[in-house]
């Protein structure tokens, strides 16, 4: 299935840049949605996660130690978020193109057994095969930033 | 400086509560500093939970750069890894005068190339007494003192 996004600078700091993916039609990005959906009920740990995004950008670079694989090569998940998982594509440390998420509850087993997750990782594996195949490394980002591009969601 | 481009992200970081910025701060900070000082001892986040005898993903956790580590877990760390993480008000105020001590005695040591002035020995004299009992001044704690005490001289 092929969709349009625009990827959108979010923070720009001395450690890290951190990007947003926008679909395009749409008037928030799949973060901005993610955290409108679930600060009423998980306030404390979007605003953790939030100020955490803030810290790597300005401070430590998006470490490791942050993150964990999920279960693709290029797919993280922010580490430490109870039953939210909000995902991510990580450019070593010095760049993070945040996606989206949802609720993952504890009889779900993997992220492909529900849609909502299962989509926010296919699209930004898809958004990593768009890099890959047109050469853009992390120093060429800013060619594809703000602009309409069209990725295939397997 | 940091540049956020996004007006409803920064709305949502202006309305964070103090204390979970305080949280992330300090807990993102000494997830690195263990991150880092396990690598430099050649170590990895297995070997830190086999010394603590705890899970993997307990360390995992520990270091998410979120966590609301108890006093007691950070000692524990900082007794297996062998390095501070935490200081107290008390102790970072000891710190900083131990600090300022050791930076006067070595200015106390190479004082007379830096403040003296060759060309007339009078001056040379002066300066170096002036100098001195700036420093002996600082050195016992007393710098207000010490600044109008060579000023008299």
């Amino acid at each position: 299935m092929k969709i349009r996004i625009i990827i959108e600078p979010l923070i720009d700091g001395k450690k890290a840049e951190v990007y947003t993916v926008r679909v395009f039609g749409n008037e928030d990005s799949e973060y901005k949605i993610f955290c409108n959906e679930f600060s009423t009920n998980y306030s404390e740990t979007i605003s953790k996660i939030n100020r955490l995004i803030i810290k790597m950008a300005e401070k430590h670079g998006n470490r490791d130690i942050y993150f964990e694989n999920e279960g693709t090569n290029c797919v993280y998940k922010f580490k430490d978020t109870g039953i939210l998982r909000l995902y991510c594509i990580r450019y070593g440390s010095l760049a993070i193109i945040v996606g989206g998420g949802d609720t993952k509850e504890p009889w779900i087993n993997t992220y492909q057994e529900k849609e909502s997750l299962d989509k926010a990782v296919r699209m930004l594996r898809a958004i990593d095969r768009y890099l890959d195949d047109n050469s853009i490394i992390v120093d060429d980002l800013h060619q594809i930033i703000n602009k309409e591009i069209e990725i295939d969601i397997k | 400086m940091t540049k956020i481009y996004q007006q409803w992200f920064a709305d949502m970081l202006a309305k964070t509560p103090l204390w979970i910025n305080r949280l992330v701060d300090v807990s993102s900070d000494i997830a690195v500093n263990i991150d880092d000082t396990l690598a430099a001892k050649g170590m990895n986040q297995k070997d830190l939970a086999k010394l603590l005898g705890k899970k993997d993903s307990q360390i995992s956790k520990w270091l998410a750069g979120k966590h609301n580590f108890t006093l007691k877990t950070i000692f524990l760390i900082e007794e297996v890894i062998g390095i501070k993480l935490i200081y107290s008000r008390q102790e970072a105020a000891e710190i900083e005068s131990r600090h300022s001590r050791e930076v006067m005695r070595r200015m106390m040591h190479f004082e007379p190339r830096n403040t003296v002035k060759y060309n007339d020995e009078r001056n040379m004299i002066s300066s170096i007494k002036i100098q001195a009992t700036y420093n002996k001044a600082a050195l016992s704690g007393n710098q207000s003192s010490a600044y109008s005490q060579s000023l008299q001289s």
